[in-house]
């Protein structure tokens, strides 16, 4: 069966109004976008599915501005990115660059963890949490779903250098915050 | 492990175990959700509201008696100088409550 392109879709939904091929859209981006999100809330699994939900509805409402000179996977992600800076706003989450103490409390948690099936994406997570929101989607992006730096500067409306600093600054905290872990030694 | 490589070799594991999260709920809870956003047409809620007018009219006028009432308005009306006073404490009192109502909350 041939599948239909996300482009082939989005007009069906712009011209048609067609739930059931958005329905086809959330089903193929979901799965991608909450396990994003999870990353991006310290695996909050409640936080990231409303995030994501939230994402597909403003997503829906905002079809018709949809270019098309991006991915639609990457017009998602620039939508709960916004979604994500909001919130952490609006809840008043207050970022501050990982400490010393909030490092050695975080690879001691790491190092604790026990063993189970999601360890390294919760800890990964974990760990991830420690960087601020710029950062960890930026790392995310980039080490996760393997994003060029010209993909990231659209999606989180940067510019180029920032992402490059953005990424460098984060994978040096998390090698910080995961030198003690080790697969290994949870086998 | 390598410094310079575990961070990159971490996220190859994680990218390459990452877990399905099943569409069944989280799809059907966006679509709801979407349906019920949705803004009602203004020609459906134009017929909506004219369609619960005319009920409502029909129901008031089977159950209220609209001729006594209309029997009951004065065919002569004499305007004399208790009757003015009477109308002018009238006006006076409603303007009393507009102003204290309006202005209740800086007073």
């Amino acid at each position: 069966m041939l599948l239909a392109s996300d482009q082939a879709l989005i007009e069906r939904v712009v011209t048609a109004d067609c739930h059931d091929s958005f329905g086809i859209l959330v089903e193929r981006h979901q799965s991608d976008l909450r396990y994003s999100l999870r990353q991006m809330t310290g695996w909050n699994e409640a936080l990231a599915d409303d995030l994501a939900q939230e994402t597909f509805i403003q997503a829906f409402k905002s079809l018709k501005n949809y270019q098309g000179t991006a991915k639609f996977s990457s017009w998602i992600y620039r939508i709960a990115y916004n979604q994500m800076v909001s919130h952490f706003r609006l809840a008043r989450n207050r970022e501050v660059s990982a400490s010393e103490e909030i490092l050695k409390s975080h690879s001691q948690q790491i190092a604790l963890s026990t063993t189970s099936e999601l360890d390294l994406h919760r800890d990964l997570a974990d760990s991830m949490k420690a960087l601020p929101t710029k950062q960890r989607m930026a790392v995310h992006l980039h080490l996760h779903r393997e994003l060029t730096h010209s993909e990231i500067s659209t999606i989180m409306g940067i510019p180029l250098g920032t992402v490059k600093t953005l990424i460098n600054r984060g994978k040096k905290t998390l090698r910080s915050l995961l030198s003690s872990w080790n697969p290994e030694d949870k086998l | 492990m390598k410094q310079s490589t575990d961070i990159e070799n971490l996220f190859n594991q994680a990218r390459n175990s990452e877990p399905y999260f099943s569409n069944r709920r989280f799809g059907s809870r966006v679509l709801t959700v979407i349906k019920l956003q949705e803004p009602v047409p203004f020609w459906k809620e134009v017929t909506i509201e004219m369609l619960g007018a005319l009920i409502g009219c029909a129901l008031a006028y089977s159950f209220f008696p609209f001729n006594d009432l209309i029997a009951g308005i004065p065919t002569k009306f004499v305007i004399g100088p208790s009757v003015l006073l009477s109308i002018a404490g009238v006006i006076s009192c409603t303007c009393a409550i507009a102003y204290w109502t309006a202005e209740r909350s800086r007073l």
